[in-house]
């Protein structure tokens, strides 16, 4: 039994080894923060794995997802433009920052202080605030949603619920 | 003055804190004093004097050394306690996390018990020599021991001073819940190679404890306590709790579980400072002892038992996992 | 008696501290010691032969100076060191014997082996030999409390012997006993002597001024051999 010890545990160590290093190459931790972002661009977004860093859910669909660019390069990303509102409104950083929306008419990334926005749109935490590049009947500047969203003016509210969809 | 503060066992734990440091003081006053004078060959009144405050110094250490373990036990029992004056703790998982000292003061503990015990080898090894061969040594250990104490003691005050019981804290299972779709376990183990791995660094603990790979068993107890914090935490406390969301270390402490957590963490840790105190010793010293090791083996089973047994005996009633 | 060296005093002081006052017991004592000599500390009551003997047995711890019993410095030695060396190494003999009272002769003796960690067929054998050499086997069933105090002297003698130690202490060993015991006492010393223990008596007995197998008078004044 002396003498198998030593084999026993290169065995052992083998094995630990193989686990850990196993599971590392399989790691697929979600993001959160990207890093390094200096050019302030939108980023690929990887649907279903990326966490909101408002409301920590993963990111399930690119529409009216966000992005939160600050100076220095780190990037944020959110479901759902009230989600945006909301985690930004408290930050240093907050009139430097670049936003950009993935808008649900022409479904690319632009500028979201640009971009219009529905108010009784299906969106991920059903804020209601859906992106559109182009103008449409009823939608709103990007100034006037962040207002309705710090002012609980969303349909997260029953009475706004109730006005605007009857239900 | 905060209410935490006032309550009987912060008050109790702060004075008997204060009170081992106090006899800790005069312990590090006399013990520095015989350390740079001492001269084992001399047979001169001053040398017979430190040889007698020396043997004093070393009781009174001894004494303070063991009540630590204690006070610490009743540490943990008091934060607990607190988790009713703080608004959204469950358990001692919020409270710890009132504010910025608590995990420090939790950690400081739990790496000054191990210092602790290793003095507590270096002592019994020194007073089995007729020459007080390890005599240097024990007393610098004890200085920096004391240095630690001294951080400790002011994370004490830091922490209980600091609590706020106006302000919610999380509960245990913001505090260990996960993001969606994270995965919360080291090294991207998945449940499964984290029990594996758990499993096999228990047989490996055991496989180098009484082996002449001395580096080698004191990194496999080190890894082997902090995969077993994660396998209790995110696997086998779920069975304690019988729920597979519930993720805590602390909330096993409490009497709804029969205070399993005590007899859990208990054995885990003491397992670990007895093996590695021995292992430093072997290293230090060149001195071992086999009883030590058969105390550390059985303590480790005792603990890799009790965590299969709950999962065992679930499976067993229910026929199914959680 | 050979020329190795049982016991070594050098400049040994002993001072007892009462409050603020310090009593000098014992003052600059150089003493060698061969083995089986045989050597009688004479001196009155207060000279600090007790204390001397306390020292030499590893009980007291002196103030200053070296004690060693076969080399080793038994002032220096932890306290389970000591222990160890004074089973192994000394035997002592009591002014009042220091017996269990409750206790037979035979456990008396058989006490001092227990901690040897030998095995009790072994004891046994090592106790009745003991017994036979004090002369007080036929007496090995009686209860302490029962002995005159010649016997008791004798079981003492016994005890101090059963661990085959060679250096016997003796501190007043006659001071309880009459002339009648205490010549029987002295037959068993010069009976020891024979064996080749090394002897050392703390007495102020006329009765060892004149005894009839070699030995040493030192004779002890004040705290000094003068």
């Amino acid at each position: 039994m002396k003498k198998l010890i030593p084999l026993l545990i290169i065995l052992v160590i083998m094995s630990i080894i193989a686990v850990v290093f196993v599971s590392m190459a399989k790691d697929k931790q979600p993001v959160v923060i990207v890093k390094n972002n200096t050019e302030m661009k939108a980023l690929p977004l990887k649907v279903n794995f990326t966490n909101d860093a408002y409301c920590k859910m993963l990111i399930t669909t690119k529409r009216n997802s966000m992005q939160v660019i600050a100076p220095d390069g780190k990037t944020w990303f959110f479901d759902d433009p009230g989600c945006m509102v909301l985690w930004l409104h408290d930050k240093s950083f907050k009139a430097n920052a670049k936003l950009w929306v993935y808008t649900i008419d022409t479904k690319q990334w632009i500028d979201a202080k640009t971009a219009w926005y529905g108010v009784k749109d299906k969106t991920a935490m059903y804020y209601g605030f859906g992106a559109r590049e182009k103008k449409t009947e009823g939608s709103i500047e990007y100034m006037e949603m962040e207002l309705r969203i710090l002012r609980g003016e969303h349909l997260g509210n029953p009475k706004i619920r109730k006005k605007l969809l009857g239900v | 003055m905060n209410e935490a503060l006032l309550s009987n066992q912060v008050i109790v734990f702060l004075l008997s804190e204060v009170t081992l440091f106090a006899l800790l003081t005069v312990a590090f006053v006399v013990s520095l004093k015989v350390l740079l004078k001492w001269d084992f060959e001399s047979f001169t009144p001053f040398q017979f004097s430190l040889e007698r405050q020396a043997y004093l110094v070393s009781t009174i250490i001894l004494f303070v050394f063991l009540m630590k373990f204690i006070l610490v036990v009743y540490f943990i029992f008091s934060i607990d306690a607190l988790s009713l004056l703080l608004p959204g703790a469950m358990c001692g998982a919020g409270v710890i996390k009132a504010n910025l000292y608590g995990s420090y003061l939790l950690i400081s503990k739990i790496f000054i018990l191990f210092l602790l015990t290793l003095w507590i080898y270096v002592h019994s090894y020194d007073m089995r020599t007729k020459n007080h061969q390890w005599f240097k040594q024990k007393s610098w250990l004890f200085s920096l021991i004391f240095v630690f104490i001294i951080l400790e003691l002011s994370l004490d005050f830091s922490y209980f001073l600091n609590i706020n019981t106006h302000m919610p804290v999380s509960c245990c299972s913001v505090l260990f819940g996960q993001l969606e779709g994270a995965n919360p376990l080291p090294f991207g183990l998945s449940v499964n190679s984290l029990l594996v791995l758990f499993y096999l660094l228990y047989i490996l603990a055991l496989l180098t404890i009484k082996s002449e790979y001395t580096i080698l068993y004191i990194l496999t107890n080190i890894l082997f306590v902090f995969i077993a914090y994660y396998a209790v935490v995110y696997f086998f406390g779920t069975y304690v709790y019988q729920l597979p969301t519930h993720k805590c270390p602390f909330c096993m402490l409490q009497p709804e579980y029969y205070y399993v957590g005590y007899l859990l963490w208990g054995s885990l840790f003491m397992g670990t400072y007895i093996g590695l105190s021995d292992a430093v010793s072997t290293l230090w010293l060149g001195k071992t002892d086999l009883k030590s090791k058969k105390i550390v083996i059985t303590l480790l089973s005792v603990f890799v038992l009790l965590c299969t047994a709950y999962v065992t005996v679930y499976y067993l009633r229910n026929s199914v996992l959680l | 008696m050979t020329d190795k060296m049982m016991i070594q005093i050098e400049n040994l002081y002993r001072t007892f501290h009462h409050g603020s006052n310090e009593v000098p017991v014992l003052k600059e004592i150089n003493l060698n010691i061969c083995e089986g000599e045989c050597v009688v500390l004479k001196g009155v009551s207060g000279s600090g032969k007790t204390t001397l003997l306390s020292l030499i047995a590893g009980l007291d711890k002196p103030s200053s100076g070296k004690v060693l019993i076969e080399g080793e410095p038994i002032s220096k030695l932890p306290d389970l060191f000591a222990s160890e060396l004074r089973a192994k190494k000394i035997g002592m003999i009591f002014q009042h014997f220091n017996l269990f009272e409750h206790l037979s002769v035979n456990e008396n003796v058989t006490i001092a082996l227990i901690p040897s960690g030998l095995k009790m067929k072994e004891i046994h054998e090592k106790v009745a030999e003991a017994l036979k050499v004090a002369n007080i086997i036929h007496k090995k069933e009686t209860l302490a409390s029962r002995l005159s105090g010649g016997e008791k002297q004798r079981t003492a003698i016994a005890r101090a012997l059963v661990a085959d130690p060679n250096i016997i202490l003796c501190d007043e060993p006659t001071a309880n006993l009459d002339r009648d015991n205490s010549l029987l006492f002295i037959d068993i010393l010069e009976k020891l002597h024979r064996m080749g223990k090394t002897i050392v008596i703390a007495t102020h007995d006329p009765l060892f001024d004149s005894l009839s197998f070699e030995s040493t008078i030192i004779p002890m004044v004040d705290g000094k051999i003068v």
